[in-house]
């Protein structure tokens, strides 16, 4: 299988981290400063990020629970090819 | 950084969301930085944020991609609103990059301010100056690179898999489970899932060095991201950002092509993105 092969103005889940969280900052007076305002996109970076949101903390578990069940199918496999 | 006491700070609070359809306005919204001629008069057209017109301000031998806006942040609740403001800077980026090989891609919301004294356009091209060998300096080397997403996956079913089939500790353990005793056997295969789950750690962390190892290799700087997980059945090995010169996108594509070529393990590649994360 080929990699998938993302075009730049395709994949807005890449852009949004690096548009709105990278990029070169200025720290100078001339600046408009963004206390007191929401960070951009918040909202959307949530929605975007929401699966991986619900994952996150019980991901060890659900993989845990997954190789137990995939091992034990593995056992019977190989008990019904060999016994 | 420039002298702060000749500029009136500005704090600005909630900003509201009324349009800004037209553009216009006392303060210049900073895309970013290219390598630009004085003299060299550019406009982009209506291309930025809600349409407005890019143009670039030089000063010396740099230039800032701007657009004229009112002073004060882009802010909106709105999830098609900041996907658009997304979309329309990067898009401004790639042309930079298209135009000038090179662009220092600025954070999105970067707004130069008028003072009491100057205007916004005054005080850009104060520190213009003020910053010019250094911004230059860091346009020149990255003339010609430009940044990539990649990203590896794998199917743990499969991995697993190959683990169960290669690991002769893992048959080992299957074959004493069948000969012992139920309770024996259930012990037996707890230790197997045990060493099923570190050969698989194990894998995964080869996959990521491999893969990190061989970026690295063809590219100019690699920068490791936090694993991003969709709720597929795939889990992300290595989430790489890599800065890679123009005569070298096909080693990394070529690159991509072979992992993905391994069962069980999905590539993708994002890019050419200008170089957000290389700033």
């Amino acid at each position: 299988m080929a990699a998938e092969w993302v075009h730049p103005e395709a994949g807005l889940v890449d852009l949004l981290d690096r548009v709105l969280d990278r990029g070169l900052v200025i720290h100078a007076d001339i600046m408009i400063t963004l206390a007191g305002v929401p960070l951009v996109g918040l909202n959307l970076r949530a929605v975007l990020a929401g699966m991986e949101t619900l994952l996150a903390d019980p991901q060890m578990r659900e993989w845990d629970a997954r190789v137990r069940a995939r091992a034990a199918l593995r056992a019977e496999a190989v008990e019904a090819l060999v016994g | 950084m420039t002298d702060t006491a000749r500029y009136e700070v500005r704090r600005v609070g909630p900003a509201s969301t009324r349009g800004r359809a037209f553009s216009g306005g006392s303060a210049r919204y900073v895309y970013g930085i290219v390598p630009a001629d004085a003299g060299e008069a550019v406009d982009l057209g209506g291309v930025g944020l809600d349409g407005s017109r890019v143009y670039v301000v030089v000063r010396r031998r740099i230039g800032a991609l701007v657009h004229d806006c009112p002073a004060e942040p882009y802010d909106s609740g709105g999830d098609s609103v900041v996907a658009q403001w997304v979309l329309a800077h990067n898009r401004v980026m790639q042309l930079a990059m298209a135009r000038w090989c090179s662009v220092l891609p600025m954070t999105f919301n970067t707004i130069v301010a008028p003072s009491a004294e100057k205007t916004a356009d005054e005080n850009l091209l104060v520190w213009l100056e003020a910053e010019h060998d250094s911004l230059r300096e860091r346009v020149d080397n990255l003339e010609g690179k430009a940044e990539f997403g990649l990203q590896v996956s794998y199917a743990p079913a499969v991995i697993l898999r190959q683990v169960a089939e290669e690991v002769p500790e893992v048959r080992r353990l299957e074959e004493e489970a069948k000969a012992k005793t139920s309770g024996l056997a259930y012990l037996c295969r707890l230790e197997m899932e045990r060493v099923l789950k570190r050969e698989m750690e194990q894998r995964v962390r080869e996959l990521f060095t491999t893969v990190y190892e061989r970026a690295r290799a063809c590219s100019d700087r690699v920068t490791v991201e936090k694993v991003k997980n969709d709720g597929s059945d795939l889990r992300m090995a290595a989430n790489l950002s890599c800065l890679v010169a123009l005569d070298r996108y096909r080693e990394l594509e070529a690159l991509a092509d072979e992992i993905a070529g391994h069962e069980g393990q999905t590539v993708r590649l994002v890019g050419p993105l200008p170089p957000y994360s290389f700033c």
